[in-house]
């Protein structure tokens, strides 16, 4: 009787047990499915930009307040092209995501067809191209079609220290405009001890080779005949300028030196140290340098040009990045709410939480005031107008090609070359563009395009 | 089945044998399984792969032997990158075994505390190869790094280590060096398998503590030194992860481009990286690692063959 009891209460504590659990998951499976039906989430691959991370969340928690129904789960990764380009490839990419025009890398997403055409989108929301700045306006074109908003336009400048310039006996007031006047303050800045670079006026090699030439003038593809152009004679001579620089300020040493030394975003770097003259960078420098060198007296000037001319300002590349919709996103309607939303509507708000900048030109003056609201007093906020000119006048970018990618590595690792004496300008230059050429046909004759 | 001295006809099998068979199949399928789906296929899949041109995004085109001839006959990288991964190879190789030799038998001694010097040798092979990439990207920096200030303190001069081409391998191969701690254990159980019985024999002979580490302790952990070879090989030749984050780690020059400085540290893992991943290039990049795998195949088969000329196994060749 006690067995047949104890075996009837067990039975129904495991049948009670079961019905509360199977109503529980009921439940919950009903409370999600209405969330679901609510609430879209989408997934948002971008660089990682340490910490600016947080302010990019930010950004994106003041859209979802006014469009609640859009949540954005983000996705910082130091590798995000990689991981991008190999989630697209396996059909399982995020809904919308971050992608750099440095190193070619939207123009080998863009020419291999791992994005959506946006061209729809600009035409029902009445968006124009014409509203953004040129250069990065052009980087998100091909074939005719718009394959991403552009994001952000990065422009440089030169920061001078004015403490090193009075320590060497040099006029503080008389920054260099021309290459040639930077070249020879160089010179003066230049110390070695005992075999050792203590004191380094510019670091030519902190800036790319492409980006010189660009600003030369130089023009490195030809999209009517689909020709790479590396041995433009503009290219061939500021690869030439870039050796004998290299060969003047023993390239060896000076690379010991940067490589010793911290970076700019990082404290005791060579410029808050005074052992580093010149720099050159955006508006946003001014970041590390209130964190790391709140008594350095610097000023800034636009970046030098070869003749110092006004009419040299048009050369300077404008590039930065593109928000993009990878091919296979779920909910692309909802990224593009909040891409048009952050990267137009409110790209000033956007670009000042990030301290970056905008790209839509209209909004510039808004963008520059909340600088100057944000950060009042700062030593940059006499030089915004010369980054505010640039920004309007720069015209040139790097070509966003599919084998835009490679064809920058190439050329990096032609510049090393040339830099180290083991290549003459032409002949580095010749190579990479056979095999650039090379490599862009077999593109081109797998796609079928012409 | 020789029964008899003749052989006996097999018959059809019995319901006992196919059950026993069906349960072993059933048992081993999901390896099986495993292995056609995420071995074979991959391997025959980048075979036919490597016969085309293919980016993932568009259906493969086939370009017949192009992507072999165009790596063999145009690409002076790919040839780079190889001539880099075999002096890696060699170096790691060849002074890994003797080093971890000298180690072994160090730590073989009977001496006090012999536990932690076990220990303290080990140690660095645990430690995860980006961390330890970092670590010595800063032990080795040109100026300020702690080798270079030791050096400076008896007046040598330091070279630029990762920073000079002349010396970027080499301080790879150092890195390489200082994890080989498993290579020690290795040795060090090999070690502990030499009969004593051979050094007493050898001592009342008069053998010298040089003669009898040629003679019997070498010869003894044979075995050992194959098996350490062999994984070294595969190891060494698949090199990539601390190549990268010291590419990548070195700062301004260039913008970090990995391979650098002058593609001294270019190795075929990273050429063959940068092909598949960037460029979205994954027939020449099959193509790649075939020819390396063949590479690997026809080294690893050398060193077998030789193997039995110089390993002893229980004291016979």
């Amino acid at each position: 009787m006690a067995r047949h009891l104890a075996r009837r209460l067990l039975f129904g504590t495991l049948l009670l047990s079961l019905l509360l659990t199977g109503g529980l998951l009921s439940a919950q499976a009903i409370a999600y499915a209405h969330a679901a039906a609510d609430v879209v989430t989408i997934q948002w691959w971008n660089d990682d930009w340490g910490v600016f991370d947080g302010p990019t969340q930010h950004i994106g928690d003041l859209f979802t307040q006014s469009h609640p129904n859009i949540k954005i789960q983000w996705t910082f990764s130091g590798n995000n092209p990689v991981k991008l380009k190999t989630a697209i490839a396996a059909g399982a990419p995020p809904d919308c995501a971050e992608v750099s025009m440095f190193g070619g890398s939207l123009g080998t997403f863009i020419g291999t067809g791992s994005l959506e055409p946006l061209d729809t989108f600009f035409k029902q929301t009445g968006l124009s191209l014409r509203e953004f700045e040129p250069s990065v306006a052009a980087s998100v074109q091909q074939d005719g079609h718009i394959w991403g908003i552009p994001g952000d336009a990065g422009v440089y400048a030169l920061f001078y220290n004015k403490d090193m310039f009075r320590k060497f006996g040099l006029d503080p007031n008389k920054p260099p405009r021309t290459l040639a006047e930077l070249e020879a303050m160089s010179a003066k800045f230049y110390r070695v001890v005992n075999g050792n670079v203590v004191s380094l006026g510019f670091d030519v090699n902190s800036d790319s080779f492409m980006m010189y030439a660009m600003r030369a003038g130089g023009q490195f593809y030809d999209p009517v005949h689909h020709k790479i152009t590396a041995t433009d004679p503009r290219n061939v001579q500021t690869m030439e300028w870039l050796a004998q620089w290299n060969k003047r300020f023993d390239v060896n040493k000076v690379s010991r030196f940067t490589a010793s030394q911290p970076g700019e975003w990082q404290p005791g770097n060579p410029f808050v140290t005074g052992h580093l003259a010149f720099f050159f960078d955006d508006y946003w420098a001014f970041y590390p340098l209130d964190l790391y060198g709140p008594k350095v007296d610097y000023g800034v000037v636009p970046y030098p040009t070869l003749h110092g001319s006004a009419a040299e300002q048009r050369n300077h590349p404008i590039m930065g990045w593109a928000v993009v919709i990878p091919k296979g996103s779920r909910h692309p309607k909802e990224c593009l709410e909040y891409m048009k939303w952050a990267y137009h509507d409110h790209s000033d708000l956007m670009a000042a939480t990030i301290v970056d900048a905008p790209s839509v030109l209209a909004k510039f003056p808004s963008f520059w005031n909340m600088i100057r609201r944000q950060h009042p007093h700062d030593r940059i906020l006499p030089y915004l107008n010369i980054f505010d000119q640039e920004y309007r006048q720069g015209r040139q970018y790097f070509p966003q090609i599919a084998v835009s990618q490679q064809y920058w590595d190439a050329l990096s690792r032609a510049t090393d070359q040339v830099i180290h004496g083991k290549q003459q300008p032409m002949q580095a230059l010749e190579a990479v563009q056979t095999q650039i050429q090379s490599a862009l046909d077999q593109f081109m004759a797998s796609h079928h395009t012409s | 089945m020789i029964v008899g001295g003749a052989r006996a006809k097999r018959g059809p099998l019995t319901r006992r044998q196919r059950r026993q068979l069906a349960l072993g199949l059933l048992f081993t399928g999901p390896w099986i399984v495993g292995l056609l789906a995420f071995n074979v296929y991959p391997i025959l899949a980048s075979l036919f792969y490597s016969f085309t041109y293919y980016d993932l995004l568009e259906p493969p085109r086939f370009v017949g032997l192009s992507n072999y001839g165009d790596l063999l006959f145009h690409d002076t990288l790919f040839w780079t990158a190889l001539g880099n991964t075999f002096y890696y190879a060699g170096g790691v190789i060849a002074g890994g075994t003797l080093l971890d030799i000298g180690l072994a038998l160090l730590l073989n001694a009977r001496v006090r505390g012999m536990g932690v010097y076990r220990t303290l040798f080990f140690l660095p092979s645990v430690v995860p190869a980006v961390a330890g990439a970092l670590i010595w990207l800063w032990v080795l920096n040109p100026q300020y790094g702690f080798l270079n200030s030791v050096l400076g303190l008896v007046g040598l001069p330091g070279p630029s280590w990762f920073q000079d081409p002349a010396w970027s391998k080499p301080s790879l191969i150092l890195l390489g060096l200082w994890t080989s701690g498993q290579a020690i254990i290795i040795y060090l159980a090999a070690l502990q398998d030499v009969p004593r019985v051979l050094y007493e024999a050898a001592e009342i002979d008069g053998a010298g503590p040089w003669s009898r580490t040629r003679a019997i302790t070498l010869p003894m952990i044979t075995p050992a030194i194959l098996f350490n070879v062999v994984i070294g090989i595969i190891l060494a030749f698949q090199y990539f992860t601390q190549a990268y984050i010291v590419g990548t780690g070195l700062g301004t020059v260039l913008g970090g481009d990995i391979g650098g400085p002058l593609d001294s540290t270019l190795f075929v893992g990273l050429y063959l990286y940068n092909h598949a991943f960037a460029y979205l290039h994954m027939g020449y990049a099959s193509a790649m690692a075939w020819i390396f795998t063949l590479i690997i195949l026809a080294l690893t088969l050398g060193v077998m063959r030789s193997s039995g000329r110089w390993v002893y196994y229980g004291g016979v060749r």
